[in-house]
């Protein structure tokens, strides 16, 4: 079972952002996008989930010609967004938020769906305190935790994750690292994870592709990867994030 | 960035943010419970009955009997004033909500559908707004004939377009928003969309836009019973009485003035309440990390 | 000479003048002389941010330095006239904002802004010209910037302008809060390279402020902890970091450890 993205091309206006995209995304494997800002990797996660609309006959799932519609398709490929504040509703408590899709995909009956919201919630690593708040009331590291229990609450087949750590402190994106890994080994879930950031990517990626002015430059084995980046692009990439590492 | 000289600018801004938010919203909030209270047990509160004839006191000045003067035909104006309230909010409160009826599904479905829905309903809108607004109520009114009812239904008629666009372009906005797309990504209905992320973002900035315009319908409608198109004699209405009193503005001006500053204070109210509303909303956060 | 630090901050702390003065930042104290190198990092929410505005002067309304001295040069900022102040900003303190999209106008070209910028140090015409190509190429921006608007320059280069305004009025003390949020890692690298190049170019003391140590070791030599509004920790970075440090401390590294390759 897989997510295919074939030759995906969306321009606004005469900014071509993807150019001929191919990309596929396998069960309960974690794909790492790298790129610099502005090219294009968010625009490829957003039209792969149906957040942006993708040209017919671009993306299929298990080879079969997939429409993905927000409403319809949550289940199957599920995005979430880069701050987490912005994507959850100021109106809702963080319990209620997780049982939202538990009650709209899940069909589940209250007391289960609030039960199961709780198990969520310590899962990734919150109190009990924190579920009557709503996500103004949070700091930002508990808003991205809430995101994702509400993601895995969805329990889509595959779960894009766009920058998933770039607005948080080092403590907490080490800590939801750490909870990524987490949710990656217990999960059958295929992941897809853009950032800048190759560390992170390092610890999570099975295989890592590197985009450049919409186009996929590389993509290999996170391994390979690293021993030998070929894109000039990706090598630079490489270099510096040995760089910021210690001396020592 | 400027170097705020904290020292003194804080009273300052302090004094002033008081007066523009609490202050006014409590003075509006005080005169509007006055009203509401009169508009309910006006009649009990009357020193005298509304429509009691007294020609023998015609126009007179203010006495202890009739504390604020008789009109015309010897009826007491302030009893006459209190017993009106009802009346000339209730018929703007109906007229608000009836607009409020018209313009929000109107403005949420061509908002949420786009398309040729969107396209047909703004190009209705355009049609009812290209009118001049009371001109339109007026041959409204003059189809269905002089009375209250057809005043309000004019008046709501002409009036709800500019609203429907405002909640158009509110829902557009407040559809946009991440929270609501990652919502309908959780398998959310559209219907519970609408009445959990979207009304709540639409309905504070559109209660705030309703209540200052509460404050022109009241005149409008005041306005249309001065024409003698909206209330009928004797009717207690506090544009209907000023429409009455007008050939004896000379004689007695208390008789005109008298409905005249009840009105403005209502319309005040209604314009202090919505001000200090939007200002209760509108709280940026101070600061920011 | 005797070693007058430039910038010294006592005990300054900062409430929250509508929620009974709660303390936002308290008893921070620190000194920063000429040429030095400080980084200021902790975790989001622990007042870096709201330090570097007391000291810039640009706390907003319900917020104030309840408490405390800010010295510059020995004079107090916080009891120095308006017009005084005026005349420190820009030459004496500059201060790069984590947001560079707010920090430009909106409005003017580049070269408009860069020119006012040189105005303020009594640059005109040839002159001015010449020492904004000069500080352009020191951050590596392309001279065919000066004739965009802020919207089609990237984040990181709106960043390389705000540092080559720093170039041209080669302030004193420079302060950059988290230049570097946002930015993709490439970027971040050719800003830090560009900062480290303003820095010796002006000889002008740093404040960094930044929430990842793994940013703040390429530009720092000593760095100062700081956590829920107090410093909690003064570490040297060319040194391994002691055992008995404040956890606050213990946590970034442990995080910084974690993450690295």
């Amino acid at each position: 079972m897989t997510i295919e993205a074939r030759h995906l091309s969306i321009a606004y206006g005469s900014n071509q952002v993807l150019s001929e995209v191919s990309l596929t995304l396998h069960p309960s494997r974690t794909t790492g996008l790298v790129g610099r800002s502005g090219c294009g990797k968010s625009t490829l996660a957003k039209a792969m989930t149906g957040i942006i609309p993708a040209p017919q006959e671009t993306l299929f799932h298990n080879h079969q010609i997939f429409f993905p519609d927000l409403s319809k398709t949550g289940d199957i490929i599920h995005y979430m967004w880069q701050d987490p504040l912005a994507a959850l509703s100021p109106f809702l408590s963080a319990l209620d938020l997780i049982c939202e899709p538990l009650k709209a995909i899940h069909k589940l009956p209250k007391a289960e769906r609030q039960r199961k919201a709780r198990d969520l919630l310590h899962m990734v690593g919150l109190e009990d305190a924190c579920a009557a708040k709503r996500p103004h009331q949070l700091s930002g590291g508990q808003c991205q935790r809430i995101a994702l229990a509400r993601a895995l609450a969805v329990k889509p087949k595959f779960l894009v994750l766009d920058e998933p750590l770039s607005a948080l402190d080092l403590v907490t994106q080490e800590q939801i690292t750490a909870l990524l890994r987490k949710v990656r080994a217990e999960m059958n879930m295929g992941l897809l994870i853009i950032s800048h950031d190759l560390q992170t990517l390092a610890k999570l990626a099975d295989d890592i592709a590197v985009m450049e002015g919409g186009r996929i430059v590389e993509h290999k084995e996170t391994q390979e990867f690293f021993a030998t980046p070929e894109h000039p692009l990706s090598r630079r990439f490489v270099e510096i994030s040995k760089y910021s590492a210690p001396a020592a | 960035m400027a170097y705020v000289d904290s020292a003194k600018s804080i009273p300052l801004s302090r004094a002033t943010s008081l007066f523009r938010g609490k202050t006014t919203f409590l003075l509006g909030s005080l005169f509007l419970s006055c009203f509401i209270i009169l508009a309910i047990g006006g009649e009990a509160f009357a020193p005298n009955p509304p429509n009691q004839i007294d020609l023998l006191h015609r126009l007179s000045a203010p006495s202890l009997t009739y504390p604020l003067g008789t009109d015309h035909l010897g009826r007491c104006i302030l009893s006459r004033l209190m017993t009106g309230t009802a009346l000339s909010l209730g018929t703007a409160l109906t007229t608000a909500g009836l607009i409020l009826a018209i313009a929000l599904p109107v403005g949420l479905l061509s908002a949420l559908c786009k398309g040729w829905v969107d396209a047909v309903l703004m190009r209705i809108a355009d049609i009812f707004l290209a009118f001049p607004m009371l001109v339109f109520a007026l041959a409204i009114i003059g189809y269905l004939g002089a009375s209250l009812t057809s005043a309000v239904i004019g008046v709501a008629l002409a009036w709800w377009p500019g609203l429907a666009r405002l909640v158009r372009t509110l829902t557009l906005e407040a559809a946009s928003k991440e929270y609501v797309l990652a919502s309908r990504q959780c398998g959310q209905k559209p219907l519970n969309i609408i009445a959990k992320h979207i009304l709540p973002q639409i309905l504070p900035p559109l209660l705030v836009v309703l209540s200052l315009e509460m404050a022109g319908l009241l005149l409008v409608l005041s306005s249309l019973s001065f024409l003698g198109l909206g209330a009928q004699p004797p009717a207690a209405e506090w544009g209907a009485m000023l429409n009455e009193a007008r050939p004896f503005f000379a004689e007695r001006p208390s008789v005109v003035l008298a409905p005249g500053i009840v009105i403005i204070l209502a319309v005040l109210s209604f314009n202090l309440v919505g001000e200090g509303i939007r200002f209760q909303l509108d709280k940026r956060k101070p600061y920011r990390w | 000479m005797v070693d007058i630090p430039l910038l010294q901050v006592q005990n300054l702390t900062i409430a929250n003048s509508t929620q009974n003065n709660e303390s936002l930042v308290e008893g921070v104290s620190f000194s920063l002389s000429a040429g030095q190198r400080l980084g200021l990092i902790g975790k989001s929410g622990c007042g870096k941010s709201l330090t570097c505005h007391a000291i810039t002067g640009a706390l907003r309304a319900p917020l104030t330095t309840s408490s405390g001295s800010i010295r510059f040069q020995g004079q107090d900022l916080l009891a120095m006239p308006f017009a005084e102040k005026q005349r420190i900003r820009g030459t004496g303190i500059f201060c790069i904002f984590q947001s560079p999209g707010s920090a430009l106008h909106p409005s003017l070209t580049i070269a408009t802004q860069l020119l006012e910028t040189a105005g303020n140090v009594s640059l005109f015409g040839q002159d001015a010209q010449q020492t904004i190509s000069q500080a352009l190429e020191a951050v590596s921006l392309p001279q065919h910037c000066l004739k965009q608007y802020p919207n089609a320059l990237s984040g990181g280069m709106k960043q390389r302008v705000m540092m080559a305004m720093a170039l041209i009025l080669k302030p004193t003390v420079l302060i950059a809060d988290e230049p570097t949020t946002g930015l993709d890692v490439i970027t971040e690298h050719e800003t830090l390279e560009a900062l480290n190049v303003v820095q010796q170019e002006t000889g002008s003391a740093l404040l960094f402020v930044s929430h990842d140590l793994r940013i703040v070791r390429q530009t720092c030599t000593s760095v100062l902890v700081m956590d829920a509004g107090q410093l909690v920790d003064a570490c040297d970075l060319n040194q391994p970091i002691a055992p008995d440090c404040h956890h606050a401390t213990a946590e970034i590294t442990r995080a910084m450890e974690r993450l690295q390759l």
